[in-house]
């Protein structure tokens, strides 16, 4: 079952894999969190209430959430030129990645805020809080385990789209699957490489899952 | 210390209902040194009331003056600075979970901006004085409800302030700890004559602890006074239903006759009256809580003629202190 394995090309696709994941897991957390504390503060009954920014904000993520990956993915890879200089290979495919996992992942964190007590916010605006340590000192940590395991289930998202990504010029497991496995008639590439992947969203899940438990202290 | 002035707060209306008012003309003060209870059902507007204190929430008319400024008029930071000096505790503690307790006792002084050296000082006579000491690295989930109220009023006095503000602090907690944090306040009380402001709806609470106090009804005060002569002369309907409900078995012959207020001093001549016109009477209360209240209560029965005369003799009418 597993001859005719290119370890040459596994470990490439490995490797970019791994790049594409991490990197648009990285810049889905800088851009998601950000724009999920303000989807939440700025919203009615909020400290930081500004209806304007919330509903603006609130559509462009729907949009970018309703457009079919596959889409963005052919729509971002001109903006991939502009923003990263390429339209080829991994670094590309992170621009339709981060597109389509940010706005996913700032709803998850404004699920995750909303599940803080108002009374605990009130608690430190009568201690005399402003608004950015309520949000450094009371939201982000409050909420810290519901945000780490919204980003363990969006980067195993990352890495199936990943694969998708791939197809279209991207590299990595996904493409190697569908290259030297499945086109070639390849079976040992096919499965080692679905064997990868499954064993990395395993790895995830278990790290993701370890950090929240240590985090939660409800 | 804090005046509230003819405020009305009203919320706009939404979805379609009419506009919410929560407070319809309120007109209350509380002195320096006070314990000042404030009860009534729930939605009678208290929790609004004690929230315009520290600027939770804003008047929609009147005004709100505490320590001689005028809340709504401050701007963001002025009013970050005075809510510093203004402690609350809460019915459902609202402490910070990911935190340990000092880490929540720490958290008023790190907005205050102190330097780490000084915090963890201030914070450990903080956990001592309410005694959670060896407690302070446990988070509050493995705390009790005693417990976490504790490290609340820990928290709420980090930054010394010259008022408390307790948002029905006991009403989740069972009655013996109810007792001992009512104990803690009071202490407290003593020691930083610091100004309590406490709602609740068990008047059990207000007459363990405060010397004042108001009852509201529908976004109104409908009877203020001291403590015990609220209690022994309740003048509305509510308030009368209050002190019964605290009360279930009052004997008869206490409520015959009529209540005479005098100072203190003066109880000699009450004896005196007593010898000389055979009058019966039986003290309602007397406490000697400093200088605003060393008010002795006591309830006088007799013939019109007797009554006459113990009016002449004491101060000549009701309330008399």
């Amino acid at each position: 079952m597993l001859t005719g394995i290119d370890w040459n090309q596994v470990s490439v696709a490995l490797g970019e894999t791994l790049y594409m994941v991490s990197i648009s897991t990285l810049f889905t957390a800088l851009l998601g969190i950000p724009l999920g504390v303000m989807l939440t503060v700025s919203d009615r009954g909020y400290f930081w209430e500004n209806m304007w920014v919330q509903r603006t904000l609130g559509t462009i993520v729907n949009i970018f959430r309703a457009v079919p990956f596959i889409v963005l993915v052919l729509f971002l890879f001109p903006v991939a030129e502009f923003l990263v200089g390429t339209t080829l290979g991994p670094t590309a495919a992170t621009v339709p990645l981060i597109a389509g996992a940010a706005p996913f992942y700032a709803r998850m964190v404004e699920t995750a805020l909303r599940e803080i007590d108002r009374g605990v916010i009130e608690a430190a605006q009568a201690m005399g809080a402003s608004r950015l340590n309520i949000i450094w000192k009371v939201l982000l940590p409050e909420a810290m385990p519901a945000i780490v395991s919204g980003l363990t289930v969006t980067c195993v998202s990352l890495i199936s789209f990943s694969a998708m990504a791939g197809i279209v010029g991207g590299g990595g497991l996904g493409d190697a699957a569908f290259r030297y496995g499945f086109q070639s008639f390849n079976d040992g590439m096919l499965y080692i490489c679905g064997l990868l992947l499954v064993v990395m969203v395993q790895l995830i899940q278990m790290v993701g899952d370890w950090l929240v438990r240590r985090l939660d202290k409800r | 210390m804090i005046q509230i002035k003819e405020v009305v707060k009203t919320y706009p209306a939404r979805d379609g209902g009419s506009v919410v008012t929560a407070l319809d003309g309120v007109t209350l003060t509380i002195n320096r040194g006070d314990i000042f209870g404030i009860v009534g059902y729930s939605g009678a507007g208290k929790s609004t009331l004690l929230r315009l204190i520290n600027g939770l929430e804003m008047p929609t008319k009147g005004e709100v003056i505490v320590d001689g400024k005028e809340i709504s008029r401050l701007k963001e930071r002025e009013l970050r600075q005075a809510r510093q000096k203004i402690g609350m505790i809460f019915q459902h503690f609202h402490l910070l979970w990911s935190r340990t307790v000092r880490e929540n006792v720490a958290f008023p002084l790190e907005v205050a901006g102190l330097p780490k050296e000084q915090i963890r000082k201030r914070v450990d006579q903080l956990l001592e004085r309410v005694g959670l000491a060896e407690r302070a690295d446990a988070y509050p989930s493995q705390l009790s409800g005693g417990q976490k109220q504790r490290v609340g009023i820990a928290r709420a006095l980090a930054n010394e302030p010259d008022i408390l503000l307790c948002d029905e602090a006991t009403s989740a907690l069972d009655p013996e700890t109810t007792a001992s944090i009512l104990q803690l306040l009071k202490e407290i009380h003593r020691e930083m004559g610091i100004t309590l402001v406490l709602i609740t709806h068990e008047m059990s609470v207000v007459r363990q602890i405060c010397n004042k106090m108001a009852v509201m009804e529908n976004g109104r005060v409908v009877e203020t006074g001291m403590v015990s002569s609220i209690f022994s002369q309740p003048q509305q309907a509510l308030t009368k239903q209050f002190v019964k409900e605290l009360q279930p078995s009052t004997q008869g012959d206490d409520t015959s006759g009529e209540v005479v207020e005098l100072p203190l001093g003066d109880a000699d001549k009450l004896v005196a009256l007593a010898k000389e016109h055979g009058i019966r009477f039986s003290v309602v209360s007397g406490a000697i809580a400093g200088e605003q209240d060393d008010c002795l209560r006591v309830r006088v029965d007799g013939t019109e003629a007797q009554m006459q005369a113990v009016r002449q003799v004491l101060c000549g009418g009701e309330r008399a202190c």
